[in-house]
């Protein structure tokens, strides 16, 4: 009787460490919340019933902490599905003109919403990752601050005046709580990823990156005021950043991101730039493991689309220009007629009238 | 345990190879343009509220000695001499508070300076005037860190007009003003912290006359009201109504505009804090903001920029130095003492000096055309009853030219203005290759502009 459960216990973990073993080589695991951005779409899977909470569908993808915290405070579900649109949004703009142009998959429930490229640790994901760990924030916070989520008010902290005397000013106003959106983030995105290998510990960096942007472009401005430019009086006050600084800065980070090499002693390494990984220097640099596969052509095992099809442009000799785009194979010419909007006129008070042109526009797309 | 709800997903993911399943790649058009500008909820959170609110607090107890003086003013039982007393310790509390550093160097000055006016004027023919207040200004540049020097810099130099104009009126009447009224006047706490400067006899006057009307706290709740209006579109509104990334000049415009209605809030601030204070209502202007946005030409942006100190400036150093230097020599001598007065600031003297040339060339340009089209296209508009012109502002061509001369100025006020930015360096002062930098990016257009203008002049000449 002993034997024959130590058998079933044995046989159940090596199951599961085989598991974890195949799943460990290539998936990070904490990243099907970003199903989240299609909360509220209708799917096949699961046709929505008006009355339940529309997050229903999405809550499955969620893992256990993930629901405690949606759970504990209430409407942060919706800034985080806010966020992860924000996210797609800006990585499809980032990457329009290149050959990976972060397309999303329709949602399929517990699928992975940018596809099996994830399963890779390149580039890509490394900016995957990071872009959607700053919108989180970058959501969290604005809506902490429009007090839509309950649990979180304006944060005084910021406010201490020291005495009657104003002499030098003091933040007064109320902060965007850019603090409780970092800590939510971290609690949230970063759940699943323990750091155990060298994968999580990829993730872990990257999405730490996305927040350090977001903290490092939210900024207190001031303004002088006196008689003829002099600095009498000095008033501040806060400046949001606008997300596509923060998508443009991790681009940046993109073309400069370092690849960390494992070595014997299995210790992070990068050699890129010769800066170790924990400094504070780079701790906005976005972290790669594995090369990028090439994106050309049509790769199923990887979810790579190929650039078959893709718009190009013919005069430019950057990435989105047709040779390089389309990898060599050539591109398809032709006139199409589009309609658009044109000769706009505004109208007092307040309207904009348009009239549809048919205009003829040449397109080239990769054969 | 944690993963056992999710690992059923993974499941199925290997099995889409099919072009079906890739076909579900639709990329979606997501849309959040709404995060790209702040909502009104939260500009007014981040930007109006704290703006406001903390200014208010801030000015508060400068408006609560200046309610003190008036009621002093207003006592008829205290001596002169007590109320001089008072006055100078209001003042002195003033500057304590806001602007502790430049409290000793403030007390030495006057002294000094009132020292100076028992000096014979044979000793020093006349240069004896200037000299303590080109030794505060020299000594506060050199020793001074610029981030205090940059804050006291208003401070100082209404201090100096005050004593220069003082010095000059009893040079030419020999009459020497006693030591509480000296002190009294120099310390009043109305004018110590944001000006404007006003004439020792407006001040003695505040005893004798009650010639305000008695709209008075309408007027100073008024003017406290327009302060804050043009401190919200200074902070907030023309940096939520032009975004960063807009056309060059959009920018320059709004910057400018920013530091136009900053100038306007701490004026009228100054125009509230004068009238309160029981000066007349009629000397509590100090600037025009609709004749600076709207201008009709550059020298009517310069006179109503700071009415104060331009009759400060009209009166003590332009009309004393014409005989001796000329028209355009009275005219740069003006605005190098102006530049002087504001600190030896490359930024500010370059654009005084840029101004000084400009409405010198559109002045002479302007009376030249005026004179041979006998038309109303002078820098100053002609009154309606002396208009002595044929054609007069209703005629058409002389209605474009003088919208042209507007529209001319107001790109030369976006490209004198843009400078003064909420950068880093406003604090301290701006540099020389911030200034430089600024306008190159610009290609120094208005430069070009006014040169082009300067060469028409001397065509039409």
């Amino acid at each position: 009787m002993r034997l024959w459960m130590f058998l079933t216990v044995l046989s159940v973990t090596v199951h599961a460490s085989l598991e974890e073993i195949t799943r460990n080589k290539n998936r990070g695991r904490g990243s099907t919340w970003w199903g989240i951005a299609k909360a509220g779409e209708p799917n096949n899977f699961l046709p929505m019933s008006a009355g339940s909470i529309h997050m229903e569908p999405v809550y499955a993808t969620l893992r256990r902490k993930q629901r405690r915290l949606a759970r504990e405070n209430p409407g942060v579900l919706m800034a985080v599905s806010r966020g992860a649109n924000q996210a797609i949004a800006e990585c499809q703009h980032q990457f329009r003109n290149r050959r990976w142009n972060c397309s999303t998959k329709n949602f399929l429930r517990g699928k992975n919403l940018f596809g099996k490229i994830v399963d890779r640790g390149c580039r890509e994901t490394a900016f995957i990752y990071a872009i959607t760990s700053a919108a989180v924030t970058h959501s969290i916070a604005r809506a902490c601050s429009e007090g839509s989520i309950q649990s979180c008010s304006c944060d005084y902290t910021h406010q201490s005046r020291v005495s009657a005397a104003v002499r030098d000013w003091e933040w007064g106003g109320c902060s965007d709580n850019i603090g409780y959106g970092f800590r939510f983030s971290r609690e949230f995105v970063d759940t699943g990823e323990r750091g155990r290998n060298l994968r999580e510990k990829m993730n872990l960096h990257n999405n730490e990156a996305g927040r350090a942007h977001v903290t490092s472009e939210m900024r207190q401005e001031c303004k002088c005021h006196g008689m003829s430019g002099s600095c009498t009086v000095k008033t501040c006050w806060m400046r949001l950043p606008n997300f596509r600084v923060v998508g443009d800065n991790l681009k940046d980070r993109f073309d400069g991101a370092s690849r960390v090499m494992v070595s014997n002693s299995e210790r992070a390494r990068v050699t890129n730039n010769a800066i170790t990984s924990n400094s504070a220097s780079n701790s906005k640099d976005l972290v790669y493991v594995e090369p990028s596969p090439p994106f050309c052509e049509k790769n199923p095992k990887l979810g790579i689309l190929g650039t078959h099809g893709r718009q190009c442009n013919d005069t430019s000799i950057g990435v989105d220009g047709c040779d390089l785009m389309c990898c060599g194979r050539g591109h398809r010419t032709q006139e199409v007629t589009v309609i658009e909007r044109c000769s706009c006129t505004f109208h007092w008070c307040c309207e904009v009238k348009c009239q549809l042109c048919r205009t003829k526009k040449t397109i080239h797309t990769c054969l | 345990m944690e993963d056992a709800g999710t690992t059923v997903f993974y499941n199925d993911e290997d099995d889409c190879l099919d072009y079906e399943c890739l076909h579900n790649n639709v990329e979606y058009d997501y849309d959040y343009t709404d995060s790209e500008k702040e909502t009104l909820h939260e500009l007014y959170q981040h930007c109006l509220s704290p703006s406001l609110f903390d200014t208010g607090h801030y000015i508060l107890p400068l408006l609560g000695s200046t309610i003190l003086f008036r009621l002093l003013v207003h006592t008829e039982y205290i001596s002169h001499q007590v109320f001089h007393i008072l006055s100078v310790i209001i003042g002195l509390y003033i500057i304590q508070h806001y602007v502790h550093e430049s409290l000793i160097v403030l007390i030495v000055f006057v002294l000094f300076s009132y020292g100076i006016l028992h000096v014979p004027e044979r000793w020093h023919k006349g240069a004896g005037i200037f000299l303590p207040s080109l030794l505060i200004i020299a000594y506060c540049e050199l020793s001074m860190q610029p981030v205090i020097w940059h804050r006291i810099r208003s401070v100082i130099m209404t201090m100096v007009m005050k004593a220069i104009s003082v010095a000059i009126d009893t040079n030419d009447s020999n009459n020497l003003p006693d030591v509480y009224s000296y002190m009294g006047y120099m310390f009043c706490g109305v004018t110590c912290l944001f000006g404007p400067w006003v004439s020792f006899r407006n001040y003695l006057s505040l005893r004798y006359s009650s010639s305000q009307t008695k709209w008075w706290i309408i007027c100073s709740i008024g003017f406290v009201f327009l302060s804050f209006v043009f401190l919200s579109i200074s902070n907030c509104w023309t940096q939520w109504i032009f975004v960063d990334n807009s056309w060059k000049w959009l920018i320059a415009y709004r910057d400018a505009i920013s530091f136009r209605t900053s100038h306007y809030f701490v004026s009228y601030i100054a125009s509230a804090l004068l009238v309160l204070g029981g000066f007349p209502l009629s000397s509590s202007t100090i600037v025009k903001p609709l004749y600076i946005e709207f201008p009709r030409s550059l020298v009517q942006v310069v006179v109503f920029w700071n009415i104060p100190m331009h009759h400060w400036l009209k009166t003590y150093i332009f009309r004393p130095s014409i005989q001796n230097l000329g028209k355009f020599g009275a005219v740069i001598i003006t605005y190098l003492i102006s530049s002087l007065l504001h600190g030896l600031n490359f930024q500010l003297a370059a654009v005084l000096l840029s101004l000084g040339f400009y409405t010198y060339v559109e002045f002479q340009l302007r009376a030249t055309l005026a004179d041979t089209f006998d038309a109303c296209v002078a820098s100053k508009q002609c009154t309606k009853k002396k208009c002595m012109h044929k054609y007069n502002s209703y005629n058409c061509m002389v209605f474009m030219t003088n919208l042209m001369f507007s529209f001319g100025a107001i790109f030369h006020l976006a490209y004198l203005g843009l400078m003064f930015d909420t950068s880093d360096l406003q604090e301290t002062g701006y540099s020389y290759n911030h200034t430089i930098n600024k306008w190159a990016e610009l290609g120094f257009a208005s430069h070009w502009v006014a040169l082009a203008t300067y060469c028409i002049y001397l065509l039409t000449k």
